[in-house]
């Protein structure tokens, strides 16, 4: 055979190739031409095309214990806060042969404490929107994967701190609906505590507190009520606020204590406010204590610190998380006092 | 000769009652003053008065007033004592000096009585005959022994103590006579032409002033002799000491007057001040300062705050030609009660001697402070704290507010309050915030907080009072334990309820002379409305439930005999979330009276406490929202008749409130305390 195959192509080269290899060129041509032919011919023979109506058709069928779309949804943090809302890390991959199309993912709380209030792209993002609350996928290749980020904001119904709340997946592939839901890792609610204070000779509600002349006079005791207050919903512990009198400022006996305790170091000037447990209510934690200052020559034209470096901390029951913060100085201009505010500078009589 | 026998009884009798009340100057009669200052006169010369005059005049504490009132208005004279029972009324006339042509003058029938008896011998002449006259249209009685006798040998000054005994003491209408111009001289007058001793000659200035002291002495002695101890006598005029011994004091007109030592405020404040050491009981003396602007404040408050150094009265009007005023002031209403100190300088380091300076004088219930130097004053009060009174017609003065400091203009004067933020006998809330009000609503003094360092904050807590200031007993619940104490120390404590509660317990008491005889208690908000009644160590004596026992507001409790039966009620106010009323039960729980205080709809819990508010002898009921609602106080008979309301601090605020009763002004009536907690 291969002797065959060796005389033929001898005698084409003796009688073509040798004289012009436009021969051999032409030949191998052919030759390229008939071989493709035979391959098309080949894998058309064997093509069995799985389509309805065509032979014998096979319906793909969709394992549901192990659909194709794996979905994870992780929220970045297990404590969020109401105001800055939890961002929530969506994986997924297709790992199917067809395409996932329209897939949407939907939030809901499981109780009623809490409503979900508003979803947010964290960056920019083409490969989703979101629709009326709706996280929205157009179309997951076979095989594909990827991530979104959206921030998540709920509103609070109740005192409850803990969000339970789960997804529902919906999205079409090859033509099926498929749904799942699935539950997400609980988030505790940030507890808020609100602590300020504030310095008053008139109350809000015009009661005169203090003693003494506004503006201050040299030489005359000016006397202001200080009040520290803390307010939250939640349970806290040891909540502590402290703060320095100033040189020249003196606590006199008048106060009023509603919760914990008070002390006041005159070597160090500092003075302690310690609750130790603060259950959460509407109503609010006070501490009220007058103090007094006696404005001297030097102090003419000066508005005069009442109360300095005034900082708290305190404890968050369910999370245990700690939380600190720093409040303003209080000054004889007695900023929040609507009645006296701004009569702050020292004056001779 | 039997007339000499007469004459001889009769002096010796007056020598007897004079050394006796030389001796014995303190026996007193009936009369005794009010103990709290000020003491309040009206210098009102009308010789008619008209039943609103009456009226008015009802409020002052001393009286003077013209003596033909009691012929011309005698009606009005009792209806003054019967709006005022404890007034003293002085009848006014001249002791020297008659009105000429008086029987032209209508409504003078005493003057024409007292001048009928007259006798030609008893006018003042000079050597030359002429009557002598310090006053426009009047002539001057010879009050010496140098008088020439009638024919029953009587001298002027014999006539005028037998006038005043019958026709003024005697007529049951009057606690004394004001004698005006006494005077211890008279040679100033007429230039000193006189002859009193009618010899033709004029007197020499001592002869005169000597004859003229001894017959006005001797006429002063036989009107107390022939009026007894009891009867006032007062003077008017510059101060003469041998005349103090006695009548019961003097009137300094138009102080401090050009005549009176010296014409200076510290010369006349000497004379006031020594005038009580001088004269019997009760010593009565008078400061009047004159203006013929109603509205000097200032000098108003100059002259009662110079009265205040003193125990004297003090009287406000014109001048000394139109005494018949009644201008009230903002000063007047106020109850400084009895003075727990003398007056002292305070620019002199609280010397007593007086010079001009800042003076002060302490009373239990408040301070008066005068300026007498020509200078403005600034004066730190320190670690004082006083409230100035709250006034409509000084508002610049009279504002009510706190003060640490005092601005004193010259010849200025200042009535302050000492600041009472003790409420006793009545529970309150430890820490809250306090205002105080009467029945009408209006705030009687500055808010403040109610804290006692020695209870936990929020802690239910009555501080008893009574008679015996070295009592001190307090009780108090915090975390549904109550304590008591006694002079500081815990003497015995007790759960109320089960030891597993430790909410709030509302608490009331009855209180005899600060000591606990029954203590009431009211589980507080989350508790069921259980009442429960214990001797004070704590022993159960009765239990029930004032409302459903599902609820768990509470429920708000006070005690008194409110229906008068001789037994105290236990009144109860539900708590928070039920609708019903104010209820009135037995010690035993049963229903007596019940009815709603602001209407069937509210549901916010009411707060009570119990008092005679407004004074009329029958206790109130008190009522203030606990939740909800305007702080809105109301005030029921114990009949559940609406008394009186109003808000206790601004309509919009719905944070509930706390009641209490407790007389912080000292003025005898209880005054109500409307507490919250967060004045925000």
């Amino acid at each position: 055979m291969f002797k065959l195959i060796h005389r033929y192509f001898r005698g084409r080269f003796e009688r073509f190739y040798f004289k012009s290899h436009w021969h051999f060129v032409l030949d191998l041509s052919l030759l390229i031409v008939i071989i493709c032919l035979l391959a098309t011919l080949t894998g058309l023979y064997l093509y069995r095309p799985n389509l309805p109506g065509f032979g014998s058709y096979a319906r793909p069928t969709v394992d549901l214990n192990n659909p194709p779309l794996s979905l994870e949804l992780i929220p970045d943090a297990g404590i969020v806060g109401l105001e800055e809302g939890a961002t929530l890390k969506i994986s997924f991959k297709n790992s199917g042969s067809v395409a996932i199309s329209d897939l949407k993912l939907s939030l809901e709380t499981s109780d009623g404490n809490f409503t979900l209030k508003k979803l947010e792209k964290v960056k920019d993002n083409s490969n989703f929107n979101i629709d009326n609350q709706v996280i929205k996928f157009a179309k997951i290749a076979a095989g594909a994967s990827g991530e979104a980020e959206v921030k998540v904001y709920f509103s609070s119904k109740s005192n409850e701190r803990t969000i339970n709340w789960r997804a529902r997946s919906e999205y079409s592939i090859d033509g099926q609906t498929l749904k799942h839901d699935f539950d997400l890792s609980a988030l505790k609610v940030k507890a808020e505590l609100k602590v300020t204070d504030a310095a008053y000779y008139t109350s809000p509600q015009g009661d005169q507190l203090g003693i003494g002349p506004l503006p201050p006079f040299v030489g005359i005791p000016t006397n202001c009520w200080i009040f520290l207050e803390a307010q939250s919903q939640d349970n806290w512990k040891n909540l502590i606020v402290s703060a320095k009198l100033p040189k020249g400022v003196e606590l006199t006996d008048s106060r009023s204590l509603l919760a914990g305790d008070f002390n006041y170091n005159p070597e160090t000037r500092q003075l302690i406010w310690k609750v130790a447990e603060m259950p959460g209510r509407a109503e609010s934690y006070h501490l009220g204590f007058e103090v007094q200052l006696i404005p001297t020559a030097d102090q003419v034209g000066l508005v005069l610190p009442l109360l300095n470096n005034v900082q708290y901390y305190a404890t968050d029951v369910l999370t245990g998380q700690e939380v600190n913060g720093s409040l303003d100085k209080l000054t004889t201009d007695l900023d929040k006092d609507r009645f006296n505010s701004g009569q702050g500078k020292v004056v001779n009589e | 000769m039997k007339k000499t026998s007469k004459s001889n009884f009769f002096f010796i009798s007056f020598l007897a009652v004079v050394i006796t009340g030389f001796l014995f100057p303190s026996v007193s009669g009936a009369l005794t003053l009010k103990p709290s200052y000020p003491r309040l006169a009206n210098y009102f010369l009308k010789w008619e008065i008209s039943s609103s005059e009456a009226k008015e005049l009802a409020k002052w504490d001393l009286l003077i007033l013209d003596m033909e009132v009691a012929e011309n208005s005698p009606a009005q004279l009792k209806k003054i004592r019967q709006l005022n029972p404890s007034v003293i009324i002085l009848a006014y006339l001249t002791s020297q000096e008659i009105l000429d042509n008086i029987n032209d003058y209508g409504s003078a029938t005493l003057r024409q009585e007292l001048a009928s008896g007259l006798s030609d011998g008893w006018w003042i002449h000079d050597q030359n005959g002429k009557t002598i006259s310090n006053w426009p249209y009047t002539s001057m009685f010879n009050l010496t022994d140098g008088a020439i006798p009638d024919a029953n040998g009587k001298k002027f000054n014999d006539y005028l103590p037998d006038f005043v005994a019958n026709r003024i003491a005697a007529s049951g209408l009057w606690d004394g006579v004001f004698y005006d111009n006494t005077w211890g001289d008279v040679s100033w007058v007429n230039g000193g032409r006189m002859d009193l001793d009618n010899n033709g000659v004029n007197d020499t200035p001592a002869q005169a002033d000597a004859a003229w002291a001894a017959g006005f002495k001797k006429m002063l002695a036989k009107t107390r002799l022939l009026t007894g101890n009891d009867f006032i006598i007062i003077g008017n005029g510059r101060v003469y000491d041998g005349y103090q011994s006695i009548i019961n004091g003097m009137m300094l007109e138009s102080f401090p007057s050009s005549w009176e030592n010296g014409g200076t405020w510290a010369g006349s404040m000497k004379t006031y001040l020594k005038l009580p050491n001088l004269n019997p009981a009760p010593a009565i003396s008078v400061l009047n300062v004159s203006d013929k602007n109603e509205f000097n404040y200032q000098h108003l408050r100059y002259g009662l705050a110079s009265a205040l150094m003193g125990s004297g009265f003090y009287s406000f009007d014109y001048d000394v030609t139109k005494h018949g005023q009644t201008w009230w002031y903002d000063e007047y209403d106020v109850n400084l009660g009895p003075p727990s100190s003398q007056p002292f300088n305070l620019l002199a380091n609280a010397s007593e001697e007086l010079k001009p300076g800042l003076w002060r004088r302490d009373f239990k219930n408040g301070v008066a402070i005068v300026n007498s130097t020509d200078k403005k004053q600034t004066y730190a009060l320190l670690k004082e704290e006083l409230q100035k009174i709250s006034g409509g017609q000084a508002p610049a003065i009279n504002n009510g507010a706190k003060i640490n400091y005092i601005q004193l203009a010259p010849q200025d004067g200042l009535v302050l309050l000492k600041r009472n933020t003790a409420i006793s006998n009545s529970a309150f809330t430890n820490g809250y915030f306090y205002r105080v009000f009467n029945i009408q609503g209006n705030q009687i003094s500055g808010g403040f907080f109610s804290y006692v360092s020695a209870y936990p904050g929020e802690a239910e807590v009555i501080m008893a009072s009574g008679s015996d200031a070295g009592s001190d007993i307090n009780l108090s619940a915090a975390s549904g334990r109550i304590i008591l104490y006694q002079n500081g120390r815990s003497v015995s404590s007790f759960y109320p309820y089960d030891k597993a509660y430790k909410k709030a317990v509302n608490l009331t008491a009855h209180l005899d002379d600060g000591y606990f005889k029954k203590v009431v208690t009211g589980a507080g908000l989350g508790g069921g409305p259980q009442v429960r009644v214990f001797s004070p160590s704590g022993k159960l004596e009765g239990s029930f439930f004032a409302y459903d026992k599902n609820l768990r507001g509470g429920v708000s409790v006070a005690l008194a005999d409110i229906d008068n039966d001789g037994q105290d009620e236990i009144i109860t106010g539900p708590g928070k979330g039920d609708k019903s009323g104010i209820k009135i039960f037995t010690l035993t729980g049963k229903l007596k009276k019940t009815f709603s205080a602001y209407g069937e709809k509210f549901n916010g819990g009411i707060n009570i406490a119990t008092g005679d508010v407004n004074g009329d002898g029958a206790i109130e009921i008190i009522t203030v929202p606990a939740s909800a609602g305007g702080p809105q106080v109301r005030i029921f008979s114990a009949g559940g008749q609406a008394l009186a309301s109003f808000f206790a601090y601004d309509e919009s605020y719905h944070g509930g409130a706390r009641v209490s009763v407790s007389d912080m002004n000292s003025d005898g009536t209880p005054d109500i305390l409307v507490g919250i907690k967060n004045f925000y």
